[in-house]
């Protein structure tokens, strides 16, 4: 610290002299105390790391000398070096300066845009963070355009301090066009480089009311991906400084940062649609209602991202066509996983939908779904499929006839609570030229179930030790236990059995589907 | 599950125009590249008899079971003769639900 001979300090009495000399060394901010002439009396070590040539004993240098006694800082550039500079008087004509360096608030700017503005995938999201960023660091009022999804109405979030939470709205192009610059803007276009525009031409419905006159307009374009991701528009009240050459360049990191945000968000939103649409096709269906019988399905997708999997199930009701033939249940299984498997599990479930037109006997469907699947042009195309065709029978019964296609075989819960696996079998399709089929006929008497599972249910990982398989034998006990539920009461018991046995652990696709002979909620 | 016994292939030359890819541990979705890859190396190669020995395969999942089929239709469309020469009694079981195992001509 240098300290200018004789200068008193008759100001801080009740602090020593030794403690005000440690403050004052280890301040990051600087501070530079000059007397009534001028001249330096103290330069504390950040203030000389900041403005080298302060020198005790000799005047303040330019243009610090030129910053006057405010409560607002000001910019000053001393040896190319940008100074936050603020001014004070401390009475007998002594004027303190505090000197920060400039690059702290675009530091902190930069951090904290970079955190707002990652931290949502949602476009309105990003532009909320946008606004807000711009009314923290440059201005009164924040305006963040959207582009327009549909070319039609545009959107925009208002961000003004002091008022309840940012509004939004949306405008037509025209009344968008009543802004200076705004449609090149969301065009992409920079006619001026800074951005800045006439506040005169301000449309009122821009602002909020009472907001007062604007004096200085900023309207940047958001760059997006190759496309405009929106416009910021960037307002101060008129008797406010203009936008000077820092606050120009932080506009236009806002604009360049928001812009990728927002774009990266639409990209998202815009795929999540498309991801919708196209999924919506692979969820299981609804099961309708049956005379003589009820049904009851759970699927479970491994991978919760798509909520779609390998694992399937239908219901092909009768149709009025050339082929006279009973409802008929669908549960298979793709080999792999996610979105790959869903897309094969949905052209089955297609492919069927069309045999079933021509084809009514379960063995031929499969023979035919074989030979689809042999020619399809991706390779590994193997699936394991349950075909049940229900045909009602005299006194509430229902006989299935099974067709299995390397699948387990479906297991019966007759009245008595004992359970039977159907010694029914055959070889998976879409690896042989040639395939086997052993079908079988069940007769379920009014109560009775029979239920098609997938091998996701038996092959779950978990248990006491965490390694041990939930398996066939533990599946038939808790079948058993559940004679006396509702048929889809029994699904989620068995669904909810599996998924506790696997403790957390990792999840296979999982599908259940289950047929009940006889009317009624029970039995 | 930290016990589970990593994937593994290890390919042998029983005699001259002859590999036996010896399999152990789980074979499922995370492990189906390796398996394939090792297939897809024996069948490069000029081949008389492929062979899979997996009395040591602890686990195999549909994807897994997918490499096997790969491996038997691969050696089909090559002309290589294809057998395998040791299973687990989970292993067979799995091949007889998707009646494979009349097809592969399986070990006793």
């Amino acid at each position: 610290m240098k300290w200018a001979t004789g200068s008193a300090d008759p100001c801080h009495r009740a602090v020593s002299p030794g403690l005000m000399a440690a403050l004052l060394e280890h301040s990051r901010e600087g501070v530079v105390v000059c007397d009534a002439d001028g001249v330096v009396t103290l330069a504390n070590p950040a203030a000389v790391r900041l403005a080298p040539r302060l020198e005790p004993g000799l005047p303040l240098p330019a243009p610090l000398d030129s910053v006057l006694s405010a409560p607002e800082a000001r910019v000053v550039t001393h040896d190319g070096r940008q100074i936050q500079v603020r001014a004070e008087e401390l009475g007998e004509g002594r004027i303190a300066w505090y000197l920060t360096a400039e690059t702290s608030r675009r530091t902190e700017f930069l951090l904290e845009a970079a955190r707002r503005l990652a931290a949502s995938l949602n476009p309105h999201r990003c532009a909320r963070a946008a606004a807000e960023l711009g009314t923290r660091f440059l201005c009164d009022a924040a305006v963040v355009f959207l582009p327009p999804a549909s070319g039609r109405r545009i959107e925009w979030i208002r961000v003004v301090p002091g008022r309840s939470g940012p509004d939004e709205g949306a405008v037509p192009a025209a009344a968008a066009a009543e802004v200076p610059g705004l449609t090149d803007a969301l065009a992409g276009l920079r006619e001026d480089v800074a951005g800045r525009q006439d506040p005169g031409g301000t449309p009122d419905w821009l602002l909020p009311e009472g907001f007062g006159p604007v004096g200085h307009l900023l309207v940047l374009p958001l760059p997006g991906n190759s496309v405009s991701a929106g416009a910021l528009v960037l307002a101060r009240r008129a008797g406010r400084p203009s936008f000077d050459e820092d606050d120009q360049g932080m506009a236009y990191d806002l604009a360049t940062r928001a812009g990728a945000a927002i774009s990266a968000a639409c990209l998202f939103r815009d795929q999540s649609t498309v991801n919708g649409i196209l999924t919506g096709d692979l969820l299981p269906p609804d099961l309708p209602e049956i005379e003589g019988m009820r049904l009851a399905g759970r699927l479970r997708a491994s991978q919760q991202a798509g909520a779609i999997g390998g694992d399937f199930y239908d219901v092909y009701l009768p149709e009025s066509g050339p082929v006279e033939r009973p409802p008929l249940v669908i549960l298979g299984d793709v080999c792999g996983k996610g979105a790959r498997a869903a897309v094969l599990a949905g052209q089955v479930r297609h492919s069927l939908r069309t045999l079933l037109l021509m084809e009514s006997r379960p063995e031929r469907l499969l023979e035919l779904l074989n030979r689809s699947l042999l020619a399809s042009p991706s390779p590994h195309s193997y699936v394991t499929l349950i075909l049940a065709a229900l045909r009602t029978a005299p006194g509430g019964h229902v006989q299935v006839d099974l067709a299995v296609a390397g699948h387990p075989p479906p297991l019966v819960l007759r009245r008595d609570g004992t359970v039977e696996e159907v010694a029914v079998r055959g070889s998976l399709l879409g690896a042989l030229q040639k395939i086997s089929l052993w079908p079988a006929t069940v007769d379920l008497a009014p109560g009775e179930t029979c239920l098609l599972y997938s091998d996701g249910i038996t092959e779950a990982f978990g248990g006491p030790s965490g390694r041990e398989m939930f398996g066939e034998e533990r599946l038939r006990r808790a079948l058993a236990s559940c004679a006396v539920m509702p048929v889809d009461a029994l699904v989620e018991r068995l669904e909810q059995l599996s998924t506790d046995w696997l403790r957390g652990g990792q999840q296979d696709d999982r599908a259940l589907l289950a047929v009940r002979a006889g009317r009624g909620a029970s039995r | 599950m930290q016990d589970t016994p990593p994937f593994q292939v290890e390919a042998l030359v029983p005699e001259p125009g002859a590999v036996r890819l010896v399999m152990i541990g789980e074979l499922d979705y995370s492990m189906v590249d390796e398996a394939s890859a090792a297939v897809a190396k024996a069948l490069a190669e000029d081949l008389r008899l492929l062979e899979l020995d997996l009395s040591g395969l602890e686990f195999v999942d549909s994807s897994g079971m997918a490499v096997l089929m790969n491996a038997y239709t691969g050696a089909g469309e090559r002309g290589v003769a294809f057998r395998i020469t040791a299973v687990t009694p989970y292993l067979r079981h799995l091949l007889e639900v998707i009646a494979l195992d009349d097809v592969l001509d399986l070990p006793r």
